[in-house]
Formats: C-alpha cells, sequence, structure tokens
C-alpha cells in the first residue's frame, strides 16, 4: 500500500509515542496571526505599499482644474475640467478631477475608501530617481541618516516572539529597500516560492519530519518552528491559480496585479502578513506622455480596485498606501512628456480615512510660487505615514522609523 | 635531502601561488579528516562540545575528541596565547586578498564607493571564521565588531572601506588584549569617525554623535549614569578629532572648543587641545559601569540571552584586578562552573553558516554569491545599520527559521555557491555510506554531539523510509537522494540550530 500517512494519522501516530503528548501545541489547527500575538497587544492592520517607480506625473493623475495655471503650463497635455468637452477629467471635489484612465478608483473616493494628499513628497530636493527612491525608502530626507527602511525599523520595533515568517514580503526579486532592516522579511516573486521543496509530497514529508524534531522545543525556537510549519501549511493550501476574488474582482497579470492577488489570498489565509511592498512603474514618462501614461495608470486604478473590491469585508484592517519617489515638472516639455519634478500625490486606501477626497494646502501652480518650477511641497510624507502607523498598526516607534523628524499629522484617517 | 612535509608544503605552495592559483591552495589547505572520526555517544551533549559551540564558531570533525585529550582548560589557554598558535595555511588563503594588508593611503587611492574593497574584507572575515586555527580569538574579533559596529553601508559615497583598517588596526591587534587600548585604537580609527560622523564634529557646529555612542554603546551603557550634558560636553572634548585626506587621524586643532569642560563630574580643565579627548577615553575606561556593561554583553554572547549574574559578576571582578584584561576575563567566563550549565543559545545566521561548513569539513573558495546567503538571512558582516551591531537574542533570529533550514538544505545538497560539501566523502571515510540507519546513527552524533533521542530517531528514520518506501540500501540514486533530504531535517533539527 502505497499511502501516504495524512497529517491527521502522523499526528496520532507520533503523539502516541510521544512522551510531551501535548497534541494541541503539537500541531493546532490554523490559527490567524493575532492568536499568536502576545496578550494585550493590539493587532494592528495589514499595510500594503506601492511604489510607483519613475515619477508618477501626480498633476495628469489627481487634476487641479481650479488652478488656471496648469492650463498653460500645460497646453498639450493638460486634461481638462470635468465640465468641458473631449477628454475630462472626473470630478473628486470643486477643485481637483482624477484622470479618466484612472476611473476605476472614483468610486472609492466617493465612498470615503480612499484620500489622496497632494503637493506631498520628500522634502529632498532631489530630481535623481535613485537617491529620491533611496531617500523615500529610507525614511529620511537626505542622505543622511539610517540605511534601513522605514518600514524594516518599523517592523524591527514591533516584533514578537511568534511572528509569522509571511509577517513582511516585498513582491520582488530583490527586497524593496523599505523593508531592509527586517531580519525576517521575503522577497518573493510568488507564494508558491515559500516551500521546503518543489515537490509537494516531499514538502509534505519533511513538514512532517521537522514537527516532529521540534515538539517540545522552547520559545522562541519552538514557537518558529510552528509560525513556520503552519505558513508552509497554510501557502500549500493556497492554490493561487485558482484564489478566486470576491465580489466579482479581476486582478490583471501585472507585476502589481498579481502583488496585490497574493497579498489579498495571504490577508485571507490569516498567514500572519502586516506588511507588503509592491512596485508599479515605469512612470518615467519624458517623451509621448499621452501613449505611455494611460495603460500604466489603467493598470494602477483597475488592480487597485479590484484589490478593494476583493478585499471589502477587510477594508477596516487593511491600508493601502501609494507613493511615488516625485511628481514631474509643471510645464510640459518639448517632446510631449514632462521631466522630472518635486511635489506629487500620496494615496491612502483603507475603512477609516477622512470623508475628503483630497487633502492638500494647495501652493498654486502660478510660476511665483514653484520652486525651481516644480509643484512645492506642502505635506512631508512621513506625515502621512507616520499617521497610519500611529492609528493603523500595532505600538510603533515613529522616533526610530523617521529619525529627526518631527511628526503632524494631516488628518487622513479617522 | 630529506624535505620535511611542512617545507614541501610550503614551496609547493609558494609556487602555486606565484602561478595565482587559489584553487590549488583552497584544496591543497583543505583540513584533512582525522584518520579515526569517532563523535562522541554519550546521551547528553558533550561538554567539551558544548565549549566549542560557545568558543569557537563550532567543532570540526574530530575536535571535541581532540580537545578532550589536551584538557578544557589548556585548551582555552593555548587559544588564548593566540600569537603562538601556527595559522600558516590560513595566510595562503588570504594572500589574493591585497586591500587586508593595504595602508589607508593605498585604500584611499582606489576613490570612493569601491566595493571590492569591502567585500575582500567580509570573503576574508568569513575564511578566517571557517579555517583559522586561533578560534576563539576569532570569536572575539566577532564580538567586538559588534560591539564597535561599522556599517560598511552608511552611505552611497563613503569612505567607509577603512573599515579595513579598523578591522587589522583596532578590532584584531586588541581583541584579546586591554579594553581600554581597544576603545582609544577604536576612538582614533577613521572608519569609526567617519561612522559615527565625529569627522565633522566642529566648534562652531558640534556633532554628538559619536560622544553619545561611545557612553551608550561602547563603554557605560544605556543606563551608564551619563546625563544628556555629558553627551555634550564630551562631544565639546572631542572637536577637532576627525580625517585627513589620507584616511588617516587628525586633530584639528582649529575646530576644537578650548574652553573649560565637566564630565561625568570629571573637570577638564580649558585648553586641553586633543588631551580633552584623552581625558575623556581614560574616565570611561575606568568607569565601573564599563566594565560591568562589557561583562554583561560578553556574557550574553558566550552564555545565554539572559546572562547569569554569578558569571557577569566573575567577570567585572576580573575586569577591576587585572585593569579590563581581556584574556583574563574570557578565562574567567569559560572556566565559571555556570558556563558548563548555560541555557541553550540560538545561532545566528553567520554562526549558523560557518558551523554547518566546519561540522561538514567544507571547502570555501570566498565565492561572493555565499555572502548573498547572509545578506538575505539578514546578518552579513559589517551590514548592520544601527551602531549597536547586530543583535544577540534569539526573540530576534528565530523568526528567520524558514530561512535557516533553506540554507541547512542548500548546504546538504551541496548547493551553496563557492562551496564543495560531501557528504558522501565523510560518509565513505568512516565506512558508513552503504546503510541508511548507519549513516544517521553517524551524522546525528556529528551533527549533535551526541546520540539521537527515541524521539528524534523515531523521527529521521522514520521520514527515510517513508513506510518501506526507501530501503536501507543506498546503492541506488533514490535511496541517496532520499538520504540527502534525510540529512536536511537530521540538520534542520533544532539542537543544530543551537551554539
Amino acid at each position: 500500500m502505497n499511502r501516504k500517512l495524512s497529517r491527521r494519522d502522523f499526528i496520532r501516530a507520533t503523539a502516541a509515542i510521544s512522551t510531551y503528548g501535548a497534541l494541541r501545541s503539537l500541531w493546532p489547527s490554523w490559527m490567524p496571526r493575532y492568536a499568536f500575538a502576545n496578550e494585550g497587544s493590539q493587532g494592528g492592520d495589514v499595510l500594503v505599499c506601492i511604489f510607483l517607480r519613475g515619477g508618477a506625473d501626480a498633476l495628469n493623475m489627481v487634476v487641479p482644474f481650479g488652478d488656471e495655471n496648469y492650463y498653460r503650463a500645460r497646453p498639450l497635455l493638460g486634461i481638462k475640467p470635468p465640465d468641458a468637452h473631449g477628454e475630462r477629467a472626473l470630478e473628486l471635489d470643486n477643485f481637483f478631477g482624477l484622470n479618466r484612465d484612472m476611473r476605476a478608483m472614483q468610486e472609492m473616493f466617493t465612498a470615503s475608501h480612499m484620500t489622496a494628499v497632494h503637493a506631498c513628497g520628500s522634502p529632498n530636493a532631489s530630481r535623481s530617481h535613485f537617491e529620491a527612491m533611496d531617500v523615500i525608502e529610507r525614511g529620511t530626507d537626505g542622505v543622511a541618516g539610517p540605511t534601513s527602511g522605514w518600514l524594516g525599523r518599523h517592523l524591527m520595533a514591533t516584533t514578537q516572539e511568534g511572528d509569522s515568517p509571511l509577517r513582511a514580503i516585498g513582491w520582488s526579486d530583490k527586497l524593496q529597500k523599505s523593508l531592509h532592516g527586517y531580519v525576517s522579511a521575503n522577497a518573493l516573486r510568488s507564494i508558491a516560492d515559500f516551500h521546503l521543496t518543489g515537490d509537494p509530497d516531499l514538502a509534505n514529508d519533511m513538514s512532517l519530519a521537522l514537527t516532529s524534531m521540534y515538539q517540545g522545543t522552547a520559545a522562541p525556537l519552538g514557537t518558529a518552528a510552528q509560525s513556520t510549519l503552519q505558513a508552509l501549511e497554510t501557502v500549500r493550501l493556497i492554490d493561487i491559480d485558482q484564489y478566486k476574488p470576491a465580489n466579482k474582482a479581476t486582478y490583471d497579470d501585472s507585476e502589481l496585479g498579481r502583488g496585490l492577488k497574493q497579498t489579498a489570498a495571504l490577508i485571507k489565509a490569516e498567514a500572519g502578513l502586516e506588511v507588503a511592498c509592491i512596485d508599479h512603474g515605469n512612470f518615467d514618462t519624458h517623451v509621448a506622455q499621452s501613449q505611455l501614461l494611460p495603460p500604466l495608470l489603467r493598470t494602477f486604478a483597475n488592480n487597485l480596485r479590484a484589490f478593494h473590491d476583493d478585499m471589502l469585508d477587510y477594508l477596516h484592517r487593511v491600508t493601502v498606501v501609494v507613493i511615488s519617489e516625485f511628481g514631474r515638472r509643471v510645464q510640459e516639455n518639448g517632446g510631449g512628456g514632462t521631466d522630472h519634478g518635486h511635489g506629487g500625490v500620496v494615496y491612502v486606501m483603507s475603512g477609516h480615512v477622512v470623508q475628503q477626497p483630497i487633502i492638500a494646502s494647495w501652493p498654486g501652480l502660478n510660476a511665483d510660487f514653484l520652486e525651481n518650477g516644480d509643484l512645492k511641497i506642502t505635506a512631508d510624507y512621513r506625515d502621512v505615514l507616520g499617521e497610519i502607523l500611529t492609528k493603523r498598526t500595532a505600538r510603533t516607534d515613529l522616533g526610530l522609523v523617521f529619525p529627526g523628524h518631527s511628526y503632524q499629522p494631516l488628518g487622513v484617517l479617522r | 635531502m630529506i624535505v620535511s612535509r611542512r617545507a614541501f608544503l610550503g614551496a609547493l605552495l609558494g609556487t602555486v601561488a606565484v602561478s595565482g592559483c587559489s584553487q590549488a591552495i583552497d584544496e591543497l589547505t583543505q583540513p584533512k579528516l582525522p584518520a579515526t572520526l569517532i563523535p562522541p555517544t554519550s546521551e547528553n551533549r558533550h561538554p567539551i562540545a558544548h565549549l566549542l559551540n560557545r568558543a569557537t564558531y563550532g567543532p570540526r570533525p574530530g575536535q571535541v575528541a581532540d580537545v578532550e585529550r589536551v584538557g578544557k582548560e589548556r585548551w582555552i589557554r593555548r587559544q588564548l596565547d593566540y600569537d603562538s598558535i601556527d595559522d600558516k595555511a590560513l595566510g595562503w588563503k588570504l594572500r589574493r586578498f591585497d586591500t587586508l594588508k593595504m595602508r589607508p593611503d593605498d585604500l584611499m587611492s582606489f576613490g570612493r564607493n569601491q566595493t571590492f574593497i569591502v567585500n575582500q574584507l567580509v570573503q576574508a572575515t568569513l575564511i578566517r571564521a571557517v579555517y583559522s586555527k586561533r578560534e576563539l580569538f576569532e570569536v572575539m574579533v566577532g564580538f567586538w565588531s559588534d560591539h564597535f559596529s561599522i556599517n560598511h553601508f552608511k552611505d552611497t559615497d563613503t569612505v567607509i572601506f577603512l573599515k579595513t583598517i579598523d578591522d587589522r588596526d583596532v578590532i584584531r591587534r586588541h581583541a584579546l588584549g586591554k579594553f581600554g587600548d581597544l576603545l582609544k585604537a577604536s576612538a582614533h580609527s577613521p572608519a569609526m569617525l567617519h561612522y559615527l560622523d565625529n569627522t565633522v564634529n566642529e566648534k562652531s557646529h558640534p556633532n554628538e554623535n559619536y560622544a553619545r555612542e561611545i557612553m551608550e554603546l561602547h563603554t557605560l551603557g544605556v543606563d551608564g549614569g551619563y546625563t544628556e550634558q555629558d553627551i555634550q560636553e564630551v562631544a565639546r572634548c572631542l572637536t577637532g578629532w576627525s580625517i585627513n585626506d589620507r584616511g588617516r587621524f587628525v586633530f584639528r586643532s582649529e575646530w576644537h572648543d578650548n574652553g573649560k569642560k565637566v564630565v561625568l563630574g570629571h573637570e577638564i580643565p580649558a585648553n586641553g587641545g586633543k588631551h580633552d579627548g584623552e581625558l575623556v577615553l581614560d574616565i570611561l575606561v575606568n568607569h565601573p559601569n564599563t566594565a560591568r556593561y562589557v561583562s554583561t554583553k560578553l556574557v550574553r554572547r558566550f552564555v545565554a540571552d539572559d546572562p547569569p549574574q554569578s558569571i557577569v559578576d566573575a567577570c567585572v571582578q576580573t575586569w577591576q584586578v587585572s585593569g579590563g584584561d581581556i584574556k583574563k576575563i574570557v578565562f574567567t567566563l569559560l572556566t565559571h562552573p555556570d558556563f558548563d550549565i548555560a541555557a541553550p543559545k540560538l545561532k545566528r545566521p553567520y554562526e549558523l553558516l560557518v558551523s554547518l561548513l566546519r561540522t561538514t569539513n567544507a571547502q570555501y573558495n570566498g565565492d561572493d554569491g555565499l555572502v548573498d546567503w547572509l545578506v538575505r538571512l539578514g546578518h552579513r558582516p559589517f551590514g548592520w545599520v544601527t551602531p549597536d551591531g547586530y543583535p544577540d537574542v534569539a526573540t530576534i533570529w528565530a523568526n528567520n527559521l524558514f530561512g535557516y533550514w533553506q540554507l541547512e538544505k542548500a548546504a546538504i545538497h551541496n548547493e551553496l555557491p563557492g562551496v564543495d560539501l560531501d557528504i558522501w566523502d565523510i560518509a565513505k571515510h568512516v565506512g558508513v555510506e552503504r546503510k541508511a540507519d548507519a549513516m544517521i546513527d553517524f551524522f546525528g552524533r556529528l551533527f549533535y554531539n551526541r546520540r539521537l533521542n527515541p524521539t528524534e530517531e523515531a523521527a529521521i528514520k522514520g521520514f527515510y523510509a517513508d513506510n518501506g518506501r526507501f530501503s536501507q540500501d543506498l546503492h541506488n540514486d533514490n535511496n541517496r537522494r532520499r538520504m540527502l533530504d534525510t540529512l536536511m531535517i537530521l540538520i534542520g533539527g533544532p539542537a543544530f540550530q543551537y551554539r
């Protein structure tokens, strides 16, 4: 007979010969992460961080149609006000509108599941992609300061015994810099990469043997073994190709779509995920922006909407934040594109955002108000991220996460 | 004429080195398995194995028996007298890492942002941990590298590759010397002064970073009895302690604050110049909280996450009597009766990797790909960002267990870059390569330094056999593959994750 022992059979068999005997601690049925958390701690939101790489053109995504200087600076690329004819913006409030290629997101704004902070970004003046990304991912305002990432430090400050090995994932070949500094962060291309071996039968046998080896092992190694074996089991049970998103949501096969879909699956599987990082781009639209930008925006908006719909029952404990290294120059260039700029938009999706689609202390696009031709920063990105960490995640240490920054919440979240 | 084996080996290596063939050097200097290799057969882990797991990066095959013959105390004394230990074979292996011997000027001449310099230091560090016969010395180098941690990745355009000089002239020169000399060398180290921003500490723009950390992390400890005022005063004393464009320490008197200062109650008179900083170092070295703080860290490193007070007290006493003689303090620690009953101590990823290579007598050629494994596991030498050094408690590292298992699986299957790890070589050497149970019993003892307990034996042998699907005969490939997976479970078990 070649039948494999089921996990249950195996446990029964080993428990019978075990001197430890405590079956419940040996292999508890799947339990959600907060059951592992230390008593008295508040399980926080799952935080999903999307980075729009390349410098996304914030002015053509959340359009300041109420500022006539926008149309002077962008005679060709400017998006018309909501009441005009042709390629019009979708109204968000009486000053800002949404690019039509992002229409999938409009209802998220009107339902107060999303808000966007305009003229937001890093006080660092760098217009270099590398440097500006580096500064934002490290959570600083210049080259000085720690080289680890802001999320890495947050995770390190809030780590506790029994944390899931799937606590922090960068959906990428290479771990995003934001996550650097947390020793247990995983860079995964897919959930399916999280296994002991590609042969499922062998992997199952190995897990059973390791379960047996670790029975009675003291904390924290014993607890780590339990949560690791459970995470392996959870991931094994997730057949991502068969995953059916809720509410008829559809992700596409882009890096963003795959990342969000797998994030959703892990959240629903209660795999202990706390932070996921996903990249989307390239937004570096120096030329032919009218051809290059629309597909990027549709991918962005459609997948974010899919995630929103899929996660509708979870929005009270999931927060998505979207950032780019900088916005683009106010004045369009001669090549039908835009060059590197400064102020941008930071988007926040959550069941707890304030009832205000756009949060902005608008600096104005009059040449006198610009910073070397760029939209000025009136909101520090760290105040948005800091508010999310403060209000929606387990107690953290903002002084460690954003060293040297004096936190001033903008009122993004209720 | 009879040529001694050593002379012959030396001549041969000389030829090989000239021809630049480092592969041949690696093979010729690879330690041989002892002719008779009998790992411990006791029920509990052999006490010598406990010593070797803490005082080295993990026992090599046969080493437990060797040290037992020598005797515990004699072995410790020999290891502390590290200069007298012949380490020529290691020297041959390190020959190609030419930047290790360079002067600061030579290193600076390459220009900034030279990754090959930092890579050479990391690769050499790994090779030393695996191969050096000065095993306790290497463990102490690792300890001080954390204590006086310098991050190789401070920023994108730095002179941080001067860490190579710090490693040689500060950490290695004083790792088993006097703590006072070590601290003073560190305070003159260009890499340290740059890392903690003292290179820009001048009277008109004081920078308190180094002043704070030298008290909080290097000497007194966070609750060591200093105030914010003391930090400002120490920073003033250290104004002008900087580096020049040749990568050397320089005191810039024009940057120095020559006013009177008070540090921890000691008055430092005006116009002391560079002497101000030296007085500060003396105050810190002689402060009783320094002895206690650093001793506690040593005991945490060698004994347990929660350091037993008895051993800390003994170390502090030796510290005071000997004037901070590190050799004497380490001797006190390792021979303390409570050392033998220490709680389990989880290996950190670097220690896990090095112990894997040592336990299996694997050959490592310095390939940078192996360093990538350490990056993935969050434990690349000199890669910790903040100046407190890599954490030394299991709660931080235990959640990495999946990564530990991946590393162990890759090792057993001989898939680690730059590593030749042949399980079957060892099996053949001791004659257990034909029968599954014999092989499991042998490697169980080799990896754990004791017999497998009944639970482990049932789990491991049960996994191998899989209800009779795999027979005892290890001649067929299918069974041999299964055996490697079996050994992964063995080495992935809790006993091997502990030091």
